[in-house]
Parts: C-alpha cells; sequence; structure tokens
C-alpha cells in the first residue's frame, strides 16, 4: 500500500505548522501537505487527491464544510473546530471526525486511528450533515442602505417603512431615507411577517408605526403612522389585515 | 406606582424624586411667599368688600379655605411619612380633604349669604365648583409631578441598566480568544521562545486592561489605542503576515477621556470581517484626530468589507450605538463606509468637551 496522502487546510500558520507536526509524528508513513486557506486546499484536493483531509472550519476563500462537500467520496473529512464555534453533538452523530482546538494529542491520535481503520472503505455521504452544520440564517436585526457612498447601518427596531422604488428598495427611518439592493419581494421574504406587512405591492410597513387605518371619501384604505407624517396606500388585496381595526 | 415611589433610593439631587419632596415643592411656602399669598388674598377680598360683591367674597371664600386645609394636611403627612408617603396616598388624600373641606364650609357659606339677604348658589353647584377649582389648582400640580418623577426614574433605571451591561462587556474575553492565542502561544514556545514570551507579554497587557477595575467606566484615548495594539499584535502573530497594522494617536490626545471598548469593537470587528474573511494580506490603519470639540476615530481595513449582506444579525454594531445614543445621545456619531478603492472604514466621533459630565 502507498504512502496515505494528508492535507491540513488551516489559515493560522502556527496551528497549521503544529497540526503538520503532530501528524508527522502520530502516523510517521504519511505524506502531509498543507494549505493555508480553502482556495489553496481546493487546488490541492483536485491536483493532489489525498485519501485524508484535516480541516479547519473557517477559512477564507472556502470553508471547511463547503470543501468537505467538494471533496465528496474520495476523501475522508476529519474537521478541525475552534472551541465553542459548533455543535459538538451534529458531528457526534454522523460518521465524520473531528478535533477541537487547541489540539489535545491524544484526541489527535485517537481521530488518527478511527481514519486509518476506515481508509479501505469510501468515506461517507457528508452532504446531509454539512447542510446541517452550515451556519443557520437568524432572523435579522439590521440592514445596510447606501445614501451615496455612506452605508448605513439601520436598525430594523428604527425602520417606519419600505417603499419599493425601481429595482431597489427605499427604506424610511425618522432621520434617514436610503437605497437597498434588495426588491421588496425579497425583503418581505426574509423579514419577520409580524414585525413587517406589506400592505400594497410598493409599501410594506412596521406594524409597531401604524396608528390607525381610515377610509377616505371614495373607499380607498390609507394608514396613518404614530410620529410620522407619511400616509400609506393600503391596496384591496391587504385590506383583510385591517378588518379588526 | 407606591412601592416604586417609596423604595427610590436617596440620590443626591434635590427635586422631585419622592411624593413627600413633591409636596412639600407644590404645597409648602416660605415666611414671605405666604405673606406674599396673604396680602393677594387680602387684597381680593378687600375689592369685593368695597364694591358689595358679597356672593363673590363668600364664593371666593368658600373655594379658598378647603384648598387651604388641603394644604396643611399634606404638609402634615408629608412631615409625618417622609418616603413613606405614596403617590395614591397623597391624591386620596387630597381630593379627600377638598371634598370634606367644601362638605364643611357648605353651611357657613349658606348661613353668611342669608343673613345678608342674598342669592346663594344652589348647594350641589358650590360643592361641585369648590371641589372642581380646588382639584384642578392643587390636584394637577400633583399629577403632573408624578409623571415626571415616574419618567426621571425610568431614565434612572435604563441607565443603571446599561452600566451593568458595560461591566459585563468589561470583564467578556472570549474563551475562543483565550484558547487560541494560547495554542498559538505553545507551538511557540517549542520552536521560537523568545517569540512565545512576546506573545505571552501581549496577552498579559492585553488581559490587564481587557479586565480592568470594574468600577471604573471611564478610560482614555491612549489607554484604548493600547489595548487594540495589544490585541492587533497577538492577531498578527496568529495570522502571520496576512495582518499588516498600523496605530496612530497623537501624543496630544491621548489623555482626552472616553468611554471603554468603543475602540477595540471596531477593532474586532475589522479583523472578523476584514481579515478573517480575505485570502491574501489585509492592512488596519486605526487613527484619531481632534477638531474642535469633537474626537474622530477611523478604524480602516482593505479587507473582505460587509458589502455582500443587505441584512445582518451581528450585535456588535448595534450595542455600540445603542450605548453611543444612552451616553450622548445625538452628539455622538458612527459612520461605515467602503470606497471605490475597497477599503473599509469605521468612523467614530465622539463630542470631547462633553465627556467630563457623563464620566465624572
Amino acid at each position: 500500500m502507498t504512502a496515505p496522502r494528508i492535507l491540513v487546510a488551516d489559515d493560522e500558520p502556527l496551528l497549521r505548522a503544529e497540526l503538520v507536526e503532530a501528524l508527522e509524528r502520530l502516523w510517521p508513513d504519511a505524506q502531509v501537505a498543507a494549505a493555508q486557506d480553502g482556495i489553496e486546499a481546493l487546488r490541492l484536493g483536485r491536483e493532489w487527491a489525498p485519501d485524508v483531509a484535516f480541516l479547519d472550519i473557517r477559512m477564507p476563500g472556502l470553508d471547511g464544510l463547503e470543501l468537505a462537500r467538494v471533496f465528496g467520496a474520495r476523501t475522508h473529512v476529519v474537521f478541525v473546530t475552534a472551541y465553542g464555534e459548533h455543535a459538538l453533538a451534529a458531528f457526534d452523530e454522523g460518521a465524520v471526525d473531528y478535533v477541537v482546538k487547541p489540539i489535545a494529542l491524544e484526541r489527535l491520535a485517537r481521530a488518527i486511528e478511527r481514519v486509518r481503520a476506515r481508509l479501505a472503505s469510501p468515506p461517507p455521504d457528508l452532504s446531509r450533515l454539512v447542510k446541517r452544520l452550515q451556519p443557520a440564517a437568524r432572523a435579522p436585526a439590521w440592514l445596510q442602505a447606501t445614501v451615496g457612498h455612506t452605508i448605513h447601518f439601520i436598525d430594523l427596531a428604527d425602520v417606519v417603512y419600505f417603499c419599493a422604488d425601481a429595482k431597489y428598495t427605499r427604506v424610511v427611518t425618522d432621520g434617514v431615507e436610503a437605497h437597498i439592493r434588495l426588491s421588496l419581494k425579497e425583503l418581505a421574504d426574509s423579514l419577520d411577517p409580524d414585525a413587517f406587512w406589506q400592505v400594497h405591492r410598493g409599501y410594506m410597513v412596521a406594524v409597531r408605526r401604524i396608528a390607525s387605518a381610515a377610509r377616505a371619501e371614495d373607499g380607498a384604505l390609507w394608514l396613518h403612522l404614530r410620529g410620522h407624517p407619511a400616509r400609506l396606500p393600503v391596496s384591496q388585496r391587504f385590506q383583510h389585515l385591517f378588518r379588526g381595526m | 406606582m407606591t412601592t416604586a415611589a417609596t423604595t427610590a433610593t436617596d440620590t443626591d439631587r434635590d427635586d422631585c424624586d419622592d411624593c413627600a419632596r413633591a409636596v412639600r415643592r407644590l404645597y409648602g411656602c416660605t415666611w414671605r411667599q405666604g405673606l406674599a399669598s396673604v396680602a393677594c388674598l387680602a387684597l381680593v377680598a378687600g375689592a369685593a368688600l368695597a364694591l358689595r360683591h358679597d356672593a363673590l367674597l363668600a364664593l371666593f371664600g368658600a373655594i379658598v379655605l378647603p384648598g387651604f386645609g388641603a394644604c396643611v394636611l399634606l404638609l402634615a403627612a408629608a412631615r409625618l411619612l417622609g418616603r413613606r408617603l405614596g403617590w395614591t396616598f397623597a391624591a386620596v388624600l387630597l381630593l379627600g380633604a377638598i371634598g370634606a373641606g367644601a362638605w364643611a364650609v357648605l353651611p357657613g357659606y349658606v348661613r353668611v349669604l342669608a343673613a345678608r339677604d342674598v342669592h346663594a348658589l344652589p348647594d350641589p353647584q358650590l360643592l361641585a365648583c369648590v371641589f372642581g377649582v380646588n382639584a384642578a389648582v392643587l390636584g394637577l400640580p400633583l399629577w403632573l409631578a408624578r409623571t415626571r418623577a415616574h419618567a426621571r426614574q425610568l431614565a434612572e433605571l435604563r441607565h443603571v441598566a446599561l452600566a451593568a451591561e458595560l461591566k459585563a462587556l468589561q470583564a467578556q474575553v472570549e474563551p475562543h480568544f483565550l484558547y487560541n492565542t494560547l495554542a498559538n502561544t505553545r507551538y511557540l514556545a517549542r520552536h521560537q521562545p523568545a517569540r512565545a514570551v512576546e506573545m505571552l507579554e501581549h496577552l498579559i497587557a492585553y488581559l490587564h486592561s481587557a479586565l480592568p477595575d470594574m468600577r471604573s467606566q471611564a478610560s482614555t484615548l491612549g489607554r484604548e489605542f493600547e489595548l487594540a495594539g495589544h490585541y492587533l499584535a497577538l492577531m498578527a502573530i496568529r495570522f502571520g503576515e496576512r495582518l499588516q497594522y498600523r496605530l496612530d494617536c497623537p501624543p496630544a490626545l491621548a489623555a482626552v477621556p472616553m468611554p471603554p471598548l468603543l475602540l477595540m469593537t471596531l477593532v474586532e470587528n475589522a479583523v472578523r470581517h476584514g481579515v478573517e474573511p480575505k485570502p491574501g494580506t489585509v492592512r488596519i490603519d486605526v487613527t484619531a484626530g481632534r477638531s474642535g470639540d469633537s474626537l474622530s476615530i477611523v478604524v480602516a481595513d482593505d479587507g473582505a468589507g460587509m458589502d455582500q449582506a443587505a441584512l445582518g444579525s451581528g450585535v456588535g454594531l448595534r450595542n455600540l450605538r445603542q450605548r453611543l445614543q444612552a451616553l450622548y445621545g445625538a452628539r455622538a456619531g458612527f459612520v461605515l463606509r467602503r470606497s471605490d478603492a475597497g477599503v473599509t472604514e469605521s468612523v467614530l466621533t465622539l463630542p470631547v468637551a462633553a465627556q467630563r459630565e457623563r464620566v465624572a
């Protein structure tokens, strides 16, 4: 059997050197190569076809989870994760192994033993595990909007309403009006539907800021806002939201 | 409500935090004020007598006497109960006293006017009139004082909550950061002991200023730059050639007071969002300058930038904004911008002269 090829990918040089050194000591008959970021690891993975890859999860370019998916059925993956960064329980369930940084030698020796035992068989399918480990999108709390060259960080709690503006969306707070590079529809999909109501094709309003809904003489429904002079139209399709008001 | 008012801690402020003090301020008077009031009353009474408006004079007396009695009663209660006097109790006492007073003066009013053969107001109207006028003149200020005291208490609570949050922030050194730094040191200790010692020295200095005396809420620009310097030195050892940095704090500004850990938030942000996600070398520049009464601190990096995501859930910048708002209101500013050259700049503007009143 030829010498197994091991790829180490970590963006911190000293930790990378430490892991390489430990592997050379614990697995003397293996060949070890190191990559300093996700992109280099991807290149090495393609050209060199490693048998085992020790992948830091957080790396610039391409992170360890994405790499694991690309390596797929060719390479056995051992994840290297920093303390507290990932739900370790998720690893324990799967067939995949992991070591926690800072690396303890006994732990690394055990991981090596296990991966060596599995080397003859094809690596397990990680795609489901990887998907589960990918950070779940948290409910957004702020948004970035631009006025000229300045990016404003706008707390969602400060938003009065959004207004569709060609391809973009205009966000209106008490102090600022700025543009976001998302359509009103895309925004509506990612915001909390209880906090923001779309009341019209072109308008989405912060529920907290709605003062009253009043019917004009021609039958159209208009929203009055708390502490803001704007009046927003409510289209037929969304009038059911205000039946109780 | 009552409990809140009566358990309010003793502050060195001299106005209306508790009810008894408000009562004394509203209904009490100095001798001179008292004499002036009596003179005014006498003037009005004299004018009514001279013009032979007996009905008006009697009505005037009927209104003033119960009000006067209610004031005396409340002042007595404030003196007797002190801090234990609650707002609700004071209001009930006031309205009760006015009502009882109105009832008490009614027979006198009727008798006086009957003796002079002048047409008197019907009883219900007189009672309503005496009660209404006194409730409006005496009760309204009490209600306003209560509203103001409660607003002040809320503000006080908010301030306390923020101070507590700040303490928690100050105490916080991420375990992740510690572990990672120590793992680097372990490797260096084996191969380059001199650099390991250097790294430990930066770590000790960083911990020394990141875990400061819990009572101190004030820092200086110089101290914050020093803290950021140790942090960046540690990061530069960790990231190797990928991270380059420069700190420039003009010596003349080193002693300018500023709140702790604002600068650290910006520097940590630059490392996390600028350096960590970008392959290759990233440069961080931290500078400060003063123009007039405002201090501006700029953290610039040519890293990955934050422009991919329009929506975010990070709490670091939100905390920063809340702290600025709580400490300075609208007088402080924070802007994040990305230039065409790909440099992300966070610019913090703080009022300099106004620091003392808050931080001292």
